[in-house]
This record gives structure tokens, sequence and C-alpha cells, in this order.
């Protein structure tokens, strides 16, 4: 079956994000519906986190659009990351257009401190 | 005291780029936002149609195909889920912007489902579903016999 892109012009759009932190890391799931691990690009550059999607969703020829109430694009998306991560530990998956991203810190930010008697 | 705009070393040109990228990121969200038109419906649902079926599609992003179902009752469609919530241990929701709570939705179709046919495809967060026609709701072509 012949297939073209629904958008012939690309437009760029937000993704929704939940984020979480903790002690040792901090996680961001972020939805990117229609793009699979080929069409993710994360990179860290000094504080920006920049998270971009290219779906890869086709739809077959020979339809007309009778309901819309989303639109194909671009997925772009800007982090500043406060917190010294430790960039060889990150990590990241996608399942169903859903991006995890781990983010672990270099130096945990609690510490125990041991008490001596004298 | 008086702001030169222009000065952007003023107070350091990381300032400045911090500034430029709060107004990218909010006339981003404001002007186009995710793709999704805020007609608080979940999940964001696309009609499409050709003569002999229509095709529905759904962004939804996280969610297994064990988490929802869908039926078909004469030219009704209904698709209907509950998001298994993935709790994350030692960390705490700082920011929620995902949707994922239990939806349902209903479609009601211009001609009757043939529910035989009926063939869905869940890839990448993207459902897709095929309703084509009933049988008896195609247009029958006439022969004339000319005498």
């Amino acid at each position: 079956m012949n297939s073209t892109l629904e958008q012939t012009k690309k437009e760029t759009y937000t993704p929704n994000v939940n984020i979480y932190e903790g002690i040792t890391e901090t996680i961001l799931v972020v939805d990117l519906p229609g793009v699979d691990e080929k069409g993710v690009d994360i990179s860290f550059e000094k504080d920006i986190l920049t998270i971009k999607g290219e779906p890869s969703f086709f739809l077959p020829e020979g339809y007309k659009v009778v309901h819309k109430e989303y639109q194909i694009g671009q997925y772009v998306r800007k982090f500043t990351i406060n917190k010294p991560i430790n960039i060889d530990g990150v990590s990241a998956k996608i399942k169903n257009g859903r991006v995890t991203l781990n983010l672990p810190y270099t130096n945990p930010t609690t510490k125990k401190i041991e008490v001596r008697t004298e | 005291m008086f702001l030169n705009h222009f000065d952007k070393n003023r107070f350091g040109i990381n300032l400045w780029a911090d500034l430029d990228r709060i107004q990218e990121e909010l006339s981003s969200r404001i002007m186009k936002g995710n793709g999704v038109n805020h007609y608080g419906s979940y999940p964001s649902v696309n009609l499409y149609q050709n003569e002999e079926e229509v095709l529905v599609t759904a962004f939804l992003p996280g969610i297994d195909t064990s988490d929802f179902e869908m039926s078909v009752v004469e030219n009704r469609f209904l698709l209907k889920g509950n998001p298994k919530k993935e709790p994350k241990e030692g960390v705490s929701l700082i920011r929620e912007e995902l949707l994922g709570s239990e939806f349902m939705r209903s479609f009601e179709l211009p001609f009757k489902i043939n529910s035989d046919r009926v063939t869905a495809n869940l890839k990448n967060g993207v459902l897709s579903v095929k309703l084509p026609k009933a049988d008896e709701e195609k247009a029958k072509k006439i022969n004339v016999k000319s005498e």
C-alpha cells in the first residue's frame, strides 16, 4: 500500500511530561505518540537537556479527514537541569510512544555522618 | 534604573539565554501546545473516511493492549480503558502533565459497521482502528439490460 505523511509542512509541538525527583536521580517521562526508538533524539549540553521526537506515523492514502483532535508534527522540549548529572549513568527507554529518562546525580545530596564518642 | 534590553552582557549572557528559552517555551505552548486540540476529550481521536470504511486513530501513549477494549454495536464504536499507573519508587512527582485517567469515547458512524471485519493496530502509542461498512450499506450497482 502506498503511504504518505499526513502533513507535508511539519509543525513543532511541545510534548507533555511528568517529572519525578528523588535523592539519587531525576526521572522524566515524556509522551511522544507515533515515535519509535529511531525517531527519538536526546542530547545534553551544559545544563540543557533536549528531547526531540520525529513520528513515524503514516496514514494510508485515499481517506478524507472527518474529525480532527490532534495534529502530527515534530516534538521538541528542552529542560534546564539544575542538578549535577552523571552523564555516563543516564539511561532512556521508549515503550508505546512514551519515553522514560533516568538522570542519576553525580553526588547523592545526602551523606551519612558518623558520630564518634570521645 | 533603566535597563537597556540590548545590553546583554550587563547581567551575563546566561540570563538572557534563559529568558529567550522561557519565551520560546511559552510561545510554543500557547500558540501550538502539544499538538492536541483542547476539547477536553481523552484520548484525542482523529477520524478519516473513504468509500469503504472509517479509520479511527487515537493517541494512547504509554498504554498497553491490555489497558483498553473496543466494541462495535450497529453503527456505534466504543473505546474505553483504564491505564495502569506505574508507581516510581524513591522519587516524588513534581510536575504532572501526562494524561492517563480512566476513559470512554463513543462514536456514531453514518453507517452500520461490519463487526467481523474490524481491524485494530496499536503502534508506538497510536491506535488505528478500521471500521468497514456492513455489506448491506454498500451501494449496489444495478445493471440495466437492453431488450
